[in-house]
C-alpha cells in the first residue's frame, strides 16, 4: 500500500492533497472516480425502457415480516402491496383493499379487496392470501416484532373471495394505521420462504445481487391499469452516504434519499438535481437505560435534560432544517395532538450539576455514548459531549456502523445511545413499542405506571377529546422524567435528476410510492 | 586518581562530539530542501509542544454563533460546520499526532533495533526463524493489516499505537540487520571477540554505533510513514475517534460538508502533506550529513 521509496512517498502525498483540493472544486471527480461502476451498470441493464437507478443501502432482509431498514422497505414496498397505504401526507389510501367499513363499536373492520390481482408468480390474489399473511404476523409464536401491534385482533376471516373481516377485542383507533405497518405487505398463503419475492407489488424481480444491487421490472399484470409508469427500477447498494450524493452529482443513479443535511445543502447548486425537503415526525433519540444505575435515579435523568441545549443543537447539526425536540415522540406535524404549551426547561448548567451532585454525583458522570455512523447522530454526539461536560456529564463517544449498532440488539443494552426513529403517520407507535414497559424496543427500559395507563387510554379511547388530553399529560410526564431527549425533529430529504417527475418524497422514503414516477 | 593529560583527553573528546554536532547541522542546512525539511519539521515540533498555549480556543470548544465562518482574522483557518476553530484544532491536533506517531515510531526503533542486532550478530536458526516470521508480517500491505488489527482491537488510540508497533519493527530490524551482518565481518569485531568481549559489549558498543546512520534515516523515514498511517486510519474511521482533533479524522468530518466549508477539509490535509513531505526532505538531508561526516 503504502511506496517503498521516499520520492514515491513525496509524490503520493503530493497527489493526495491535489486529489482533495479537485475533490473540494470540482464534482467532475465523483465522475471520474465512478466511471467503472458506471460502466458495470450499462453491462448489466437487463430491462429495456425507462429505468430509474435508485442508490440505496445494501439489504439484508427480504422476508416482508423481517424487514427493518429502510432500504428493505424500499424494495418490498416495490415487489409487494400493503392492504392499507398511507400518503405523503399521513392520510389513509387504499391499496389492495379498495374500500373498508367499521361497524359502530370500533370492533369490526370489513375490507373489499381489488380484483384481477395476481402473484407474480401468475397465481391469483384472494381474500384467503390476506388472512394468511397477517395471521402470520401476529402469531406470537412465529416471534415477528409485529406480533405485539396485532395482539388486538381476535380474529381474521374471509368473507369469499375478495372481502375480509377483522374482529377485534378492545377498539384501536389507529388501526388502520397498523394495517399499513412496514411489515404487513400481502405474500401468498402457504409460503415456505418468505423472501422469495412473490409479491403482487407493481414491481418484479429480475436479478438481486446482495450486496451489489437489485434489478426490477414493471409488473404488466399489476392490477392499478397504466401503473407503474416506469419500465424498471434499480436499485444498486452502496455502503456509503457521501458516495451515494457522488454517483448521483456523477449521473450513474436519478435517485438518493436520507442523507444529512450537509449533504442535501451540497446539492443545491447542482444542475439537474432536484432537491426535495419535507417535514417528518423522524427524530433522534438520546436515551439513558433507567432500570440500572445511573439512569435510574430520576435526578440524573433531570440533569442530562437541564445541560441541554435543543435550540443550538437544532442549528448546528441540522442548520435549522427541521423543529427543536420537546423530549417526547408526539411532534407538532401531529396537528392536534402536540401539545405546545409544554417544553423542557431550558439549559440550566448549574441545575444540572447540582442535580448531579444530589444523585450522589459531585464530582459528575462518566459514560459511554454509543452512536450509529449514519446522518448526522456523530455530529449529534459532538455537540452533546460539549454540551454535557459543561455540567459534568462525560461522555466519550463511540460512533460505530449501523451494523454494530443495531447487531446483536447491542442497542437496547447499552446505557447511553444515541437512535434514530423514522416518522411514522400516528405516533401511538412509539409509544407503544418504545416507551410502555416492557415494550419490544424500550430501548430505555422505560417502566412507568402512569405512562403506561396513559398511552392505554390513548391508544384505546374512540373518544378523540380524551386521547389529546391523554397525549397532553404524556407530553408532559416525558418532559418531566422519561429517560430520554428528543433534541429535534428532522426533515427528510431526497434527490432526483430532473429527468424525472412525479417523485412525491414519504416522511419515511421507503414508503416513497415508486408508481406514480415518471420520465416526461 | 585523574591525570592532566586524563582530563585533557576528556576535554577533547567533548570538543570533537561538538564538532561533529556542528559538522552534521551544517550537513543538514547544506542543501536548501533538507534544510527546508528540517525546518518544517522543527517547527511542526514546537506546534505538537507549544499547541496548548498557541491554540487561541480549545479543540472541541463550539462557538454557537461562528459555525462555519471562511478564515478571518479572528479564525485563520475558519470554523466548521459544528463552529469549532479550525486553526486550533489542526494545532492541538499537532500534538495528538506527533505523541502516536512518535511514540509509535520510538517503541518500532527501539525493538527493531534490539531484534536486528541480535539476529544480525548471532544468525543461525534464530536470525533464519525471525527473519521469516517478519517476512511473512511485511508481506501485508501496512494499511490492509492496521485495518485487519484495528477491524480486532476496536478503534482507539491505543490500538493504533498497537498497529504501528507491530507493523514497523520488521523493517527497521531488516535495516539494522543488514548493516550489522557487514559490520561483523570486519576485524575490529573478531578482535573484540577474541578479547573476550562480553556480547552485550560488542553489541551495544561497538556494532550500534555504527547502526546510527542508518537507524537515524530510518527514523525519520518511519515517522512520516507512521504519520501517514495514522491519519489514513483516523480517515477511515477506524483510527482515532472524534471529536478528537486528529488531522485524518478532520478531513474525514469535513469531506461531508466541503462544498459550504471547504477550509475545513484543506488546511488538515494541507498539513499531513506538508508534515510528510517535511520529513522526507530532512531524511534525505539527514542521509546525506551523515555520509559526508563518514
Amino acid at each position: 500500500m503504502f511506496p517503498k521509496n521516499k520520492f514515491t512517498l513525496v509524490a503520493f502525498a503530493l497527489l493526495t492533497l491535489s486529489a482533495l483540493i479537485i475533490a473540494g472544486c470540482s464534482s467532475d471527480y465523483a465522475a471520474i472516480a465512478n466511471q467503472n461502476s458506471a460502466d458495470q451498470v450499462v453491462q448489466e441493464d437487463q430491462v429495456g425502457g425507462v429505468i430509474l437507478r435508485v442508490a440505496n443501502h445494501p439489504i439484508v432482509q427480504t422476508d416482508p415480516a423481517l424487514i427493518s431498514s429502510d432500504s428493505e422497505v424500499f424494495v418490498a414496498n416495490a415487489v409487494y402491496d400493503y392492504l392499507v397505504d398511507v400518503d405523503a401526507r399521513s392520510n389513509l389510501v387504499p391499496r389492495l383493499a379498495t374500500e373498508w367499513s367499521v361497524s359502530e363499536d370500533g370492533l369490526v373492520y370489513t375490507f373489499t379487496l381489488a380484483e384481477n390481482v395476481s402473484f407474480h408468480d401468475g397465481s391469483p390474489f384472494s381474500a384467503a392470501d390476506v388472512v394468511w399473511s397477517f395471521d402470520r404476523l401476529r402469531d406470537p409464536e412465529l416471534g415477528f416484532a409485529s406480533s405485539s401491534l396485532y395482539s388486538n385482533i381476535v380474529s381474521i376471516e374471509a368473507a369469499g373471495e375478495s372481502s375480509v373481516v377483522f374482529t377485534l377485542e378492545s377498539p384501536n383507533p389507529f388501526f388502520l394505521y397498523d394495517l399499513s405497518d412496514n411489515h404487513a405487505l400481502m405474500i401468498k398463503n402457504g409460503t415456505t420462504d418468505a423472501g422469495d419475492f412473490n409479491g403482487t407489488g407493481p414491481f418484479t424481480v429480475v436479478e438481486y445481487n446482495p450486496e451489489d444491487r437489485i434489478i426490477l421490472q414493471a409488473n404488466p399484470e399489476y392490477f392499478i391499469a397504466g401503473q407503474p409508469l416506469l419500465d424498471g427500477v434499480e436499485i444498486i447498494f452502496f455502503p456509503d452516504d457521501i458516495a451515494m450524493i457522488d454517483a448521483l452529482r456523477g449521473g450513474q443513479v436519478d435517485l438518493v434519499m436520507r442523507m444529512s443535511t450537509a449533504l442535501f445543502e451540497s446539492l443545491q447548486t447542482e444542475d439537474g438535481i432536484e432537491t426535495v425537503a419535507i417535514p417528518t415526525n423522524g427524530f433522534d433519540l438520546i436515551r439513558l437505560r433507567s432500570d440500572r444505575e445511573p439512569g435510574n435515579n430520576p435526578l440524573v435523568i433531570e440533569a442530562f435534560k437541564r445541560a441541554t441545549d435543543r435550540q443550538a443543537i437544532l442549528g448546528l447539526v441540522h442548520q435549522g432544517f427541521g423543529a427543536v425536540g420537546n423530549d417526547s415522540p408526539i411532534g407538532p406535524l401531529y396537528d392536534s395532538y402536540h401539545d405546545a404549551s409544554v417544553s423542557p426547561a431550558s439549559r440550566d448548567v448549574e441545575a444540572a450539576k447540582a442535580l448531579l451532585a444530589d444523585a450522589g454525583y459531585p464530582d459528575g458522570i462518566e459514560l459511554t455514548l454509543h452512536v450509529p455512523d449514519s446522518g448526522s447522530r456523530p455530529d449529534l454526539a459532538v455537540v452533546l459531549q460539549q454540551q454535557w461536560a459543561e455540567a459534568n456529564i462525560f461522555v466519550e463517544i463511540s460512533v460505530e456502523p449501523e451494523s454494530v449498532y443495531y447487531g446483536e440488539n447491542g442497542w437496547l443494552e447499552v446505557d447511553l445511545g444515541i437512535t434514530g426513529w423514522g416518522s411514522r403517520p400516528y405516533p401511538q407507535f412509539y409509544l407503544d413499542v418504545m416507551l410502555v414497559s416492557g415494550a419490544e424496543w424500550n430501548e430505555a427500559h422505560f417502566a412507568d405506571a402512569e405512562f403506561d395507563a396513559l398511552a392505554q387510554i390513548a391508544g384505546s379511547t374512540l373518544d378523540e377529546a380524551e386521547r389529546i388530553a391523554a397525549y397532553s399529560q404524556i407530553q408532559q410526564l416525558l418532559v418531566e422524567r422519561g429517560p430520554v431527549i428528543i433534541p429535534y425533529y428532522f426533515a427528510q430529504f431526497g434527490a432526483i435528476n430532473t429527468a424525472f417527475a412525479g417523485f412525491e418524497l414519504k416522511a419515511f422514503p421507503g414508503r416513497t410510492d415508486l408508481r406514480t414516477i415518471f420520465q416526461p | 586518581m585523574t591525570t592532566k593529560l586524563d582530563q585533557v583527553q576528556v576535554q577533547n573528546a567533548a570538543a570533537f562530539r561538538g564538532r561533529r554536532f556542528v559538522g552534521f547541522v551544517k550537513g543538514l542546512f547544506r542543501r536548501p530542501a533538507s534544510a527546508l525539511g528540517t525546518i518544517i519539521f522543527v517547527l511542526f515540533a514546537l506546534t505538537a509542544f507549544f499547541g496548548p498555549w498557541l491554540a487561541p480556543f480549545e479543540a472541541n470548544e463550539i462557538i454557537y454563533e461562528e459555525a462555519r465562518l471562511a478564515p478571518s482574522a479572528g479564525h485563520w483557518f475558519g470554523t466548521d460546520h459544528l463552529g469549532r476553530d479550525v486553526f486550533s484544532r489542526v494545532i492541538l491536533g499537532a500534538r495528538d499526532i506527533f505523541m502516536l506517531a512518535g511514540l509509535g515510531t520510538l517503541l518500532s526503533v527501539l525493538i527493531g533495533t534490539f531484534l536486528g542486532l541480535i539476529s544480525g550478530y548471532y544468525g543461525g536458526w534464530f536470525d533464519e526463524i525471525l527473519m521469516r516470521l517478519f517476512d511473512s508480517v511485511m508481506s501485508i500491505p501496512a494499511l490492509l493489516f492496521a485495518l485487519l488489527m484495528l477491524g480486532t482491537l476496536g478503534p482507539s488510540r491505543e490500538s493504533v499505537l498497537w498497529v504501528l508497533v507491530i507493523v514497523y519493527p520488521p523493517i527497521v530490524a531488516r535495516v539494522v540487520r543488514s548493516v550489522v551482518l557487514g559490520e561483523k565481518q570486519k576485524s575490529y569485531i573478531a578482535s573484540a571477540r577474541t578479547q573476550g568481549e562480553k556480547t552485550s559489549f560488542i553489541l551495544f558498543r561497538q556494532l550500534l554505533p555504527a547502526v546510527y546512520p542508518a537507524l537515524a534515516v530510518e527514523a525519520a523515514l518511519r515517522f512520516s510513514y507512521a504519520i501517514f498511517l495514522t491519519a489514513s486510519l483516523g480517515f477511515l474511521g477506524v483510527g482515532v475517534q472524534p471529536p478528537n482533533p486528529d488531522w485524518g479524522l478532520m478531513v474525514n468530518e469535513a469531506r461531508r460538508t466541503y462544498t459550504q466549508v471547504p477550509w475545513a477539509l484543506y488546511f488538515p490535509a494541507g498539513v499531513i502533506a506538508l508534515i510528510v513531505i517535511g520529513v522526507n526532505l530532512m531524511a534525505d538531508g539527514l542521509k546525506q550529513a551523515l555520509r559526508g561526516e563518514e
